[in-house]
């Protein structure tokens, strides 16, 4: 039998994938960031400086956080503009992954003093909560160890100081310290829902789901904030006794989501629809809920069944680099970073077997060539262009690169970046195109 | 010294668990010192009683309307939009002052933010209810009721409440 200290460890610090911690940090920052960057979220705030002093009555965490200068120091308009304009700015590097730590840390407590300071006037909500508690927990766990800017920078680096292109599966990569954030944010959920259940029982009994216990506040909602399918709803007696069931019965069983994992298949979406159909409904806001229950979703596993069904062809793209040029190395080091479904095959020119007969090995090392599964070869801008269809995580990014003018734009850059790389001849550096430090031409 | 730092990274990180955790629970049992009513203790862990109050056949859902007196005896609407604030500000400061006798000290604030943003004194306040009735068969419009009526005392820094 397993000791306490080590089922303990077991449980929550056995190696996870660190891009189900990534995708998580993205899903619960993007909804926080799009939150805070609402106008009406704006408007609160300031609004709220112009409410007379009586009615100022700052949570705990608010008296913490302004302690520094003062336990019952109010905030005023300029001070809650700057730390809103500092925490969408720490929001926006901890979304892309960019010195993710220290920006998850500023928007955390950027988020929890703005919100708390909403909530200083004698009334408050739950919405935002357990995003606050999860933003805290990705801010002390290596939630930037993928699916960043950080990671991608650091691979890059990895490849410049090892001299070669090191290939590596993004969905590989693996830490002791990516469970326990997502687990553990799932924890709280379970205690969240229990209370609500807990308090229902303990209120009303069974006498909960008699119909117009739940029939009361959303047409009392629907009324105040004028929605007429809220209206609908709550006028259909029998459907919201069988709505009342469902809550319940969701509430105090959400504890199956940790417990025996392949109920959250059933649980996970019904509590989106749960939380998306009291917004539409009573308009009470819980759509963050939905971008937090990405911590029960195996994204990792998701994208493998992904890679094994559209990914790995048989006859992949060949990009052909130069092994021997920095920047290229960086460049194919980037187009593996987004080729999560592993469709791109990655060869160096300088691998005799990989050279094709047909290419001139000077054009190869002018810029990069492509060969694609049609027997056509694209080079340079237009090669790039057209493997980014390979690669759905660019694929954002790509309708730019057929704007007007960027077929003529486009290989101009990329000229200029190239012409501009340099090679490692012998252990030596040398230009690809200007003399190098021996005068040499390579 | 990796296997150190892991070691030392796992023992905070257990911290980081516990204290969570326990906040978490004590607060979802409604356990939290101090008055969790309007400024919970340990925001952001939060317990989630709403929608708990059981509800039956007969049961009217307020709906209210605000009336101010000005000094001069216009009458005039109060509601979010015209005091300038949200629902939830309207509500702490005109509608649980006449539900909760410990709320009454909320209207004056309210007041003021009234008279401030429309350049007027107002001398009484009064909270009329045009409630809905629930029935198995729908809802439908109950009779309207007068709550109860603030009027400014003669001193003109208090209240005087008149709440059947």
């Amino acid at each position: 039998m397993k000791s306490p200290a080590r089922a303990w460890r077991g449980y929550w610090f056995t190696p996870a994938p660190l891009l189900d911690l990534a995708v998580a940090r993205i899903a619960i920052v993007g909804f926080e960031l799009y939150w805070i960057c609402r106008p009406s979220f704006h408007a609160a705030l300031l609004q709220r400086t112009t409410l007379p002093d009586a009615l100022y009555d700052p949570l705990p965490i608010l008296h913490l956080l302004v302690s520094p200068v003062g336990w019952s120091f109010r905030p005023e308009s300029a001070l809650l503009e700057l730390v809103l304009t500092v925490a969408i700015v720490a929001g926006a590097l901890a979304l892309v992954g960019l010195f993710t730590n220290a920006a998850l840390v500023l928007f955390t407590l950027g988020c929890a003093f703005l919100q708390s300071f909403l909530y200083s006037f004698g009334d408050y909500h739950h919405p935002e909560a357990v995003l606050i508690i999860g933003l805290g927990l990705l801010a002390l766990s290596p939630s930037g160890g993928s699916l960043s800017l950080d990671d991608l920078r650091r691979r890059l680096r990895g490849a410049r100081e090892a001299g070669r292109f090191v290939d590596f599966d993004l969905k590989r990569a693996e830490s002791t310290f990516a469970g326990w954030p997502l687990k553990l944010t799932g924890w709280v959920f379970v205690l969240i829902y229990a209370s609500a259940a807990y308090f229902k029982l303990r209120h009303a009994g069974l006498d909960w789901v008699n119909g117009y216990t739940l029939r009361y506040p959303m047409l009392e909602d629907a009324l105040r904030w004028d929605v007429p399918l809220g209206r609908w709803f709550a006028d259909h007696h029998l459907l919201m006794v069988g709505l009342s069931w469902m809550s319940l019965v969701f509430e105090a069983t959400f504890v199956l989501a940790m417990v025996v994992p392949v109920t959250r298949w059933v649980l996970v979406p019904l509590g989106a629809a749960f939380h998306l159909g009291i917004y539409f409904t009573m308009r009470a806001t819980f759509q963050g809920y939905v971008a937090a229950y990405s911590v029960f979703v195996p994204w990792r596993d998701g994208l493998e069944r992904l890679a094994g069904r559209f990914g790995r062809p048989v006859d992949p793209p060949r990009v052909l680099y130069d092994a021997a040029c920095p920047l290229c190395i960086g460049s194919v080091t980037f187009l593996r970073y987004w080729d999560w479904l592993e469709r791109v095959e990655l060869r160096p020119l300088q691998d005799a077997a990989a050279t094709d007969e047909d290419l001139d090995p000077a054009a190869l090392r002018r810029e990069m060539h492509v060969r694609f599964p049609d027997g056509t070869i694209e080079t340079g801008f237009f090669a790039l262009r057209r493997l980014m269809r390979e690669l759905p995580p660019l694929w954002p990014v790509r309708p730019l690169l057929y704007l007007p003018g960027a077929a003529a734009l486009g290989p101009r850059v990329y000229d200029a970046i190239a012409r501009r790389r340099r090679r490692r001849c012998d252990g030596e550096t040398c230009s690809l195109h200007g003399p190098t430090r021996g005068g040499e031409r390579s | 010294m990796e296997a150190e730092t892991r070691s030392l990274g796992r023992i905070l990180a257990s911290g980081v668990i516990v204290l969570v955790l326990f906040l978490q629970a004590i607060a979802a049992l409604g356990l939290t010192p101090g008055p969790i009513e309007k400024t919970p203790f340990l925001w952001p862990f939060l317990d989630y009683p709403m929608y708990s109050t059981p509800h039956y056949e007969g049961d009217a859902i307020p709906r209210y309307r605000v009336v101010g007196t000005t000094a001069d005896g216009r009458e005039m609407q109060i509601d979010p939009e015209t005091l300038g604030a949200d629902f939830w500000i309207f509500r702490n400061a005109f509608l649980f002052p006449f539900r909760f006798r410990a709320d009454r000290g909320e209207l004056e604030p309210g007041v003021e933010l009234f008279e401030r943003r429309h350049g007027v004194t107002l001398v009484e306040v009064r909270l009329e209810d045009r409630p809905i009735v629930l029935s198995r068969s729908g809802s439908s419009q109950g009779p309207v009721e007068l709550v109860g009526t603030a009027r400014r005392a003669p001193d003109g820094d208090s209240w005087e409440w008149e709440v059947p």
